[in-house]
């Protein structure tokens, strides 16, 4: 395989850099006339995967070798689902503590929100997180931008790509940063191991579906089996991690097969320093609102 | 894998774009909505701009509690000015002024206030733009012994709890400057439902109450411009510790929490 049929790492982070900027600018502009759920899959088709699959097609990228949709073994199906709900119980409970550790130390946004939605509404929220989101956004940081950041590393890839989805989600607020560059070494490193994003998708999949399913048990506070839970589903996710294989049989040639060695361009630094000033930006935005400096 | 991903890519559009069109109809998810038992009031603003136009009056005979649900879909901000003969009960003045922008699916812009006998008109502002403006209207009587109790409140006897409430907390708001300060605190072991009333008599300056618990928060649940008092509110909480902070800026008067378990 030549070394074009790889993206590369200014390319991806100028992806990341584009997708950032048009998801938060369409965000803010349609979330008051189209509401969140129709919101969320316009981000998704149009922001997340639009630009993953442009960049393809411009430069005749294989879908199934790029960004690896290869399927995958049912064992390895099976251990990524279960990878993503372990990985659910480890990191709702760290989410809620620090967006409790936020509000008592830097304070609470004031916000009117949304009272209500509708059906429609809460039907396409639904099927996004627990379809569209682990699609495209699988596609994008997982076949993409990781892959993108293996031909720099190939066993340190996975993690480039988990901290930029991490970074990604503190537009959900800055309590999900952390959890979500969990999420996305976990996600990151089942894609990286079975060779094929598959695994990735049903994980994000499955995460996302206990998010809908069990999220109200921790919406005002930790039960105390609950840390429990989360202690027993982590030593549950490493195992599970490490019981993951390449799939020989489905997919040919591994990760090691993999040009490695791409250095860094001066361009791949200005659009991931742009992109970080960008995100860390809402951040910001949103501490000084908590702090209630900014309204 | 490619084409199992884009089929679901695909049949995701089938179902999706529907309810999205769906959400957007009026008549079905999103749009302007009927409230049963609401009558109606509907202002098109693409006629003409209007200045504190007159859009609805009516007299209350006696102490009355009027529901608004308002609604727009009109592409300008419409100013709505409800008035009263009347010093509405724990405001200090006479009228509400609402901005109301255009708001998507079941969203909307509602109020519910005790106002005393007397004429109640909604005088609207707006540029000349497409769309309309939807005004629901309800009105149930209210208990004559209740309104006086209130109206005693609002007149600064603030110790006029409802039967079973009992007082918390009571503070004198002159000199002191405070953010997000806690008076009062208490703890749940389960789940329940308490009832809290919050009065202030504050005439100056800036002063709001909020409720912050474990994840639910209540904010400016009295305030000293458009809320002064909060009676008899229901809160279905979890168990934890709830702290009722105050947040206060050159105020006077008087705070009081009452508490009914």
């Amino acid at each position: 395989m030549t070394r074009s049929s790889y993206p590369t790492i200014t390319q991806a982070n100028m992806t990341y850099f584009i997708m950032a900027v048009l998801l938060l600018v369409s965000s803010i502009i349609l979330i008051p006339i189209l509401g969140p759920g129709t919101n969320l899959w316009i981000n998704e088709y149009v922001y997340i995967l639009l630009p993953a699959l442009l960049m393809s097609r411009i430069n005749g990228w294989k879908l199934e070798d790029t960004y690896r949709y290869k399927r995958i073994s049912s064992k390895n199906a099976v251990i990524s689902i279960l990878s993503g709900i372990s990985a659910w119980f480890f990191i709702s409970p760290v989410a809620k503590l620090i967006d409790i550790l936020l509000n008592e130390s830097v304070g609470i946004i004031k916000t009117k929100g949304f009272t209500n939605i509708s059906i429609s509404q809460g039907l396409l929220l639904l099927l996004g997180m627990v379809i569209l989101a682990p699609i495209c956004e699988e596609t994008l940081f997982r076949g993409l931008i990781q892959k993108a950041y293996e031909s720099h590393s190939s066993k340190h890839g996975f993690i480039y790509a988990g901290v930029l989805f991490g970074i990604f989600h503190i537009f959900n607020g800055v309590k999900d940063v952390l959890p979500a560059i969990v999420l996305g070494l976990v996600f990151g490193y089942v894609a990286y191991k079975t060779g094929s994003i598959a695994g990735s998708m049903l994980a994000h999949a499955a995460n996302n579906f206990c998010a809908l399913v069990f999220g109200s048990l921790i919406s005002s506070y930790i039960p105390s089996w609950f840390i429990f839970a989360g202690i027993i589903s982590l030593i549950a996710l490493i195992l599970l991690l490490r019981g993951l294989k390449t799939d020989a049989v489905h997919n040919e040639g591994t990760p090691a097969d993999e040009p490695t060695g791409q250095k860094f361009t001066k361009q791949a630094v200005i659009f991931l320093i742009l992109s970080l000033i960008l995100v860390l930006s809402a951040g910001v935005l949103e501490i000084l609102a908590r702090a209630g400096i900014f309204g | 894998m490619k084409k199992t991903v884009f089929t679901i890519l695909i049949i995701c559009l089938v179902a999706g774009i529907p309810l999205m069109v769906l959400d957007m109809n009026p008549a079905t998810g999103g749009g302007l909505k009927t409230l049963p038992g609401h009558s109606k009031i509907v202002v098109g603003t693409n006629d003409k701009s209007r200045e504190n136009e007159e859009v609805f009056s009516t007299v209350l005979k006696a102490p009355t509690f009027v529901d608004l649900y308002i609604q727009s879909d009109s592409k300008e901000t419409v100013t709505l000015e409800i008035s009263s003969d009347q010093r509405i009960i724990g405001k200090r003045d006479n009228k509400y002024v609402l901005y109301i922008n255009k708001v998507p699916g079941n969203s909307g812009y509602s109020l519910n206030q005790l106002f005393g006998p007397g004429n109640l008109t909604i005088r609207m502002t707006n540029e000349k733009s497409p769309g309309k403006l939807d005004i629901r209207y309800s009105e149930r009587p209210a208990d004559a012994s209740e309104y006086e109790r209130l109206s005693k409140i609002d007149n600064g006897d603030l110790d006029n709890p409802p039967e079973g409430y009992y007082e918390v907390c009571r503070i004198d708001l002159s000199g002191l400057n405070c953010n997000e300060e806690p008076v009062y605190s208490f703890t749940l072991d389960s789940a329940q439902t308490i009832g809290i009333s919050i009065y202030t008599d504050t005439e100056q300056g800036e002063m709001s109450v909020d409720i912050i618990g474990p994840g639910t928060n209540f904010f400016a649940v009295v305030n000293s411009v458009s809320n002064r008092i909060c009676d008899q509110l229901q809160l279905a909480l979890d168990k934890g510790t709830y702290e009722v902070r105050l947040n206060s800026e050159n105020a006077d008067g008087q705070l009081y929490v009452f508490i009914k378990k």
